[in-house]
């Protein structure tokens, strides 16, 4: 027996590495996991911070299914702030800022005491395959590793090439090398590689900034943790301060213009339009006067600042005058500069919904490989890479979240459906159709049973939130029946809340229909409301307020699953079916989609081509 | 059920005419045309695709010379169906035409249902929902008008003209989708009341050509006009002036049109069919009490009512019963036989129906015609002037009147003070109503415009 033999191989140690090797190795396969440098496991590439509009949602997915990322946010994180709070449940999202170096230590510490997995330093330069399966993997100098699956997460490494004004050299991010050979050894097997690119800010040293004319921006008190399994956030809380660029910096940014790489024609990749450099930024919205930048801390325990809102590209001289235009950041000091990255991605409309590789059996792709952006979405991919892995071992169908149940179907659904379009992929709220029913705050009851059947989630994640479930549904009922008369006093605290007073009784449900009386404001009129959770509160009023939403899409996932459960098979032969379009036709054979529903996703595919292929089908099925 | 097996079907309206085409659509529509053409000069081999080839058809088993034709062959995708066609031009002749036809189903091929072919060129992706739509309508369009309105639908009018509420529409959801999604970036976004005018101003073009509905369906399908009266007042006369001949048996007993008789004018493009109904009155008369009964359920199934008074006897307890049997209908009241002495005035009609308009004409002298066509087209087509774009489809109708009411629910929950995820819910419901009609669903349109449109991202 050759001790070389893994079950899985991961390579790559980002977001997407830590959480594909963690769920491996958990679920019970021999993993080995390889990076280019075991100091930098779960670097934080560009901003120190994990979550956002939609990204946090994805970490609550994540945690649910039993991954990693919002635990070690909690334990690491320095600000914790909930996003869009004046908004509908919905769309309220975490997002917290990280000490980049704990974050670090954290993961490195949870990877090294992970049972059945291992951890190696190495550059991959070579994939094996035989007979179109993956075998293992070839390190620069020659190592051999032999594994039954491998999975890459190779983010912004694969020639990957860094960009200072007109200077310009080989990297994986900046103090990395590139991983230069594998995407040639990927493109011999057939894969189609292209380019995309990114950026991020200079950072500043932390001690020349004048705070003392800066707004600062504290986090929430009490901070609310990511995981449904933390219950306290015991790190020490920093507060991020808020300045602006200005007409000066402006028109630094635009006599310099000519020496961006974007600009005068270095770069040809696309970068993302929602992740502008600040040079995109004046130029295309020239009207602007001002950009916000936050000054977010790198971690408690170094000087470092990320002056959120400057990415940029420019030359290091241009990058100095700019920062010292801005208002407190007179005398500011770079400690590293800006650069713009380009690196190469696999088109991931190579990859079936597991995350395997169409052209190779037994390759997973997770990440930034995949051309998205955002740790968030990195780590949802390597964890169902991970998961995915084990189960084709075991050989049990491969775990396909649905665009009704969570971002994470959302996002592998867009990747391998619709592929990037060119620009790196971040997620959205508005991405998703469902998004009344995909809430941070119910991310454990969407997908809790999915990770402990799988074994990822823990008996104890599992119990808890069946039993909020049950918890929830016997609110809502007390709210149902729950009656109010009206009572002296009754109407001077509606009033006091802006609405309007009682006629005659009315059940605790039906004020909280009313937009302007939220959960918290019912304990005044049923005091033994105060007790309950917020958590469960927020779910009753969802379930309550916006019953007449909620029930329209659930309507529209009714209808969803219907095209969603009938299934196209793998080897269907898209030549024969009449009146196909040769372009429809082309793109159902690339892509193969799994079911009817994933093929009126696909861009270009007509309402009347999916009519056509469901009578083909049915045919099909009487003949 | 799109079965893939062979149509056959004259392609030209029926009666003489210069050339009589049969179209054959399907797998087997090339064979089919080997089979039963030669082409002159006794050239054989394939038949090149888009062009036309002279030559004869013959009946293959006798060799028997049917007819000199014109023949093309269309080879899929580039057809109208967007499978294999053979269009054969015969010389017109409704027997010709019917003999060829004959001998093509006999070498097994189907003959088509109505609007089979149009039907098989939307299942291959040919033409889109509203295009296919059109076509069927223009099959079916009664007058040059009706025509018209269904041709410029083909053209991607309607597509078009929703294509652009669509984009209005896409204009305002971004502005609710980038509040979601970016809430700390600094773009200046509409408020609540801003947005509420412009989602209104949406609606009301949305309601604009739901409306447009009736007025396309009075020129495909016809209004229905219905002509009542006590007996012998003049609706057979009446009837047979508008139509320009005597078609009606008319004679001074009362009670001759038992049954409902139906005729069809043409009011400037407008097709209307008149029903002649019988006098309704008291009648103790069984056949005739029938009679009545049918004129009154006809009367409320008529788009519109012409209620005929004698002007030369006054108004008599029969008259006012008819006139209150058509309260509340759309009608005028027509006042006939002015050539005579008058004995009934408009005041006095006005007392017994004040919703209606009067007109006096003489059936017999033909006076006063011209003024109740022109009334009536315009009480029809209720004084609208032409919209530019009408829907002329049901199903098309449906979809803007879900949009139209998404549109009014977001009205509502924005003056509720719903959050912008519950407002994006009916805006993504109207838009989806909206894509309905044209045929269109993307999904990734609504990030790209605002990635445009604002300066988002750190």
């Amino acid at each position: 027996m050759d001790y070389n033999i893994y079950d899985v191989i991961v390579v790559g140690t980002g977001h997407a590495g830590i959480e594909a090797s963690l769920a491996a190795s958990r679920m019970g396969a021999r993993t080995l996991v390889l990076t280019l440098n075991l100091d930098h496991i779960g670097q934080m590439s560009c901003n120190p911070a994990i979550g956002g509009i939609g990204k946090g949602h994805l970490v609550k997915e994540i945690d649910a299914l039993g991954g990693e990322m919002g635990r070690a946010i909690d334990a690491t994180g320095i600000q914790f702030r909930t996003l869009n709070t004046k908004k509908g449940p919905a769309v309220r999202a975490s997002r917290a800022q990280a000490d980049k170096a704990l974050y670090r230590q954290q993961m490195k510490r949870v990877l090294e005491n992970c049972p059945n997995l291992t951890l190696r330093q190495g550059s991959v330069e070579r994939l094996l395959v035989e007979g179109g399966e993956a075998k293992g993997v070839e390190t620069q100098i020659g190592e051999i590793f032999y594994g039954r699956r491998v999975i890459l997460t190779t983010g912004t490494f694969l020639r990957g090439l860094i960009h200072v004004g007109d200077r310009n050299y080989s990297a994986g991010r900046a103090g990395d090398f590139a991983a230069q050979g594998l995407s040639d050894s990927l493109k011999e097997f057939g894969f189609k590689v292209g380019r995309l690119k990114t950026g991020t800010c200079p950072r500043l040293d932390g001690r020349t900034i004048d705070y003392s004319r800066l707004q600062a921006q504290y986090g929430d008190d009490p901070p609310a943790p990511f995981s449904f399994s933390t219950e306290k956030i015991s790190q020490r809380q920093l507060p991020c301060h808020i300045t602006y660029t200005n007409r000066r910096t402006h028109e630094i940014i635009k006599s310099a213009i000519h020496r961006s790489p974007m600009y005068s024609g270095i770069i040809k990749s696309r970068g993302p339009r929602y992740c502008p450099s600040i040079e995109d930024k004046v130029i295309r919205f020239a009207d602007r006067e001002r950009h916000q930048i936050f000054l977010e801390p790198e971690g408690c325990d170094t000087i470092e600042v990320y002056p959120n809102g400057l990415s940029t590209s420019l030359p290091l001289d241009v990058q100095i005058e700019m920062v010292r235009s801005i208002e407190g950041l007179e005398r500011a000091e770079i400690m590293r500069p800006g650069y713009a990255i380009e690196y190469d991605y696999v088109e991931p409309t190579q990859l079936h919904p597991s995350l395997e590789t169409k052209l190779i059996k037994g390759l997973y792709h997770a990440g930034q490989i995949n051309g998205t952006t955002g740790y968030e979405e990195a780590a949802a991919q390597g964890l169902m890479a991970g998961i995915n892995t084990v189960l084709s071992l075991r050989r049990e169908e491969p775990i396909v979240i649905g665009r009704d149940t969570a971002y994470i179907g959302v996002l592998i659904d867009d990747l391998v459906t619709k592929g990037t379009d060119g620009e790196p992929y971040r997620m959205f709220t508005s991405r998703a159709e469902y998004r009344l029913l995909l809430r941070e705050d119910n991310a454990d009851l969407r997908l809790t049973d999915i990770g402990y059947k799988v074994g990822l989630a823990t008996e104890e994640a599992y119990r808890r939130s069946e039993d909020k479930k049950r918890r929830i549904t016997a609110l809502v009922e007390a709210l149902e029946h729950g009656r109010i008369e009206t009572a002296p006093g009754i109407n001077g605290r509606l009033e006091s809340l802006g609405s309007a007073p009682l006629r005659g009784q009315s059940s605790l449900a039906q004020l909280l229909r009313r937009p302007e009386i939220s959960f918290s404001d019912l304990a005044l009129f049923a005091p033994e409301l105060a007790g309950v959770s917020t958590h469960l509160g927020l779910q009753a009023e969802v379930e309550i307020k916006y019953s007449g939403y909620v029930q329209r899409q659930m309507e529209g996932v009714k209808r969803f699953r219907k095209v969603e459960a009938v299934r196209l098979p793998v080897d269907l032969d898209y030549a024969v079916i009449a009146g196909l379009s040769r372009e429809v036709r082309e793109k159902l054979a690339r892509i193969r989609p799994r079911t009817l529903g994933q093929a009126a996703r696909i861009s270009g595919v007509t309402p009347a081509a999916i009519s056509l292929l469901s009578v083909y089908l049915k045919k099909q099925k009487v003949a | 059920m799109y079965k893939e097996d062979t149509i056959a079907a004259v392609a030209t309206p029926a009666g003489e005419g210069g050339v009589g085409i049969v179209r054959v659509s399907g797998p087997d529509a090339e064979r089919i045309a080997k089979q039963i053409f030669s082409r002159s000069g006794g050239r054989n081999g394939t038949l090149r695709t888009h062009t036309l080839h002279y030559g004869t058809i013959r009946e293959p088993k006798t060799g028997e010379a049917l007819d000199e034709v014109l023949l093309t062959l269309m080879r899929r995708p580039r057809s109208y169906t967007g499978e294999d066609v053979v269009e054969v031009h015969c010389h017109g002749g409704p027997f010709l035409v019917r003999r060829v036809l004959g001998l093509i189903l006999s070498c097994g091929a189907r003959h088509a249902e109505p609007g089979e072919f149009t039907k098989r060129a939307f299942l291959n992706g040919r033409l889109d929902l509203a295009q296919a739509e059109a076509v069927l309508d223009l099959i079916r369009a009664r007058t040059d008008k009706g025509m018209r309105l269904a041709l410029g639908q083909v053209q991607g009018e309607l597509s078009k003209w929703v294509g652009e509420l669509r984009e209005e529409l896409l204009n305002i959801l971004l502005q609710v989708e980038a509040a979601i999604d970016f809430p700390e970036e600094q773009i200046e976004l509409l408020q609540r009341d801003q947005l509420a005018a412009k989602l209104e101003a949406l609606r009301e073009k949305i309601a604009g050509l739901i409306a447009s509905y009736e007025w396309g369906r009075l020129f495909r399908e016809g209004a229905r006009v219905c002509i009542a009266g006590r007996p012998n007042v003049g609706k057979s006369s009446l009837l047979n002036a508008l139509l320009g001949e005597e078609r009606v048996i008319v004679t001074p007993v009362p009670g001759t049109t038992r049954d409902v008789i139906e005729e069809s004018i043409n009011l400037g493009g407008l097709p209307v069919a008149l029903w002649d109904t019988a006098g309704i009155c008291e009648t103790s008369d069984q056949v005739e009490s029938i009679g009545v009964g049918f004129s009154l359920r006809r009367i409320e199934e008529a788009d519109a009512a012409l209620v005929v008074v004698d002007g030369s006897s006054s108004i008599s307890l029969e008259d006012r019963s008819v006139l209150r049997a058509v309260k509340g209908k759309k009608g005028l009241v027509v006042i006939n036989k002015i050539d005579l002495p008058q004995k009934v005035g408009i005041s006095q009609v006005k007392e017994h129906a004040p919703d209606k308009d009067t007109i006096s004409v003489s059936a017999k002298s033909g006076a006063g015609l011209d003024d109740l066509r022109h009334a009536l087209r315009n009480l029809l087509l209720e004084a609208r002037c032409e919209p530019s774009i009408v829907v002329s489809n049901l199903r098309h109708r449906a979809a803007l009147e879900r949009a139209e009411k998404s549109l009014g629910e977001t009205g509502m929950a924005l003056t509720k003070g719903f959050p912008p995820e519950i407002i994006a819910v009916d805006l993504q419901e109207a838009k989806e109503g909206l894509e309905e009609v044209i045929g269109v669903i993307s999904s990734d349109d609504i990030l790209k415009r605002i990635f445009d449109q604002f300066c988002v991202g750190k």
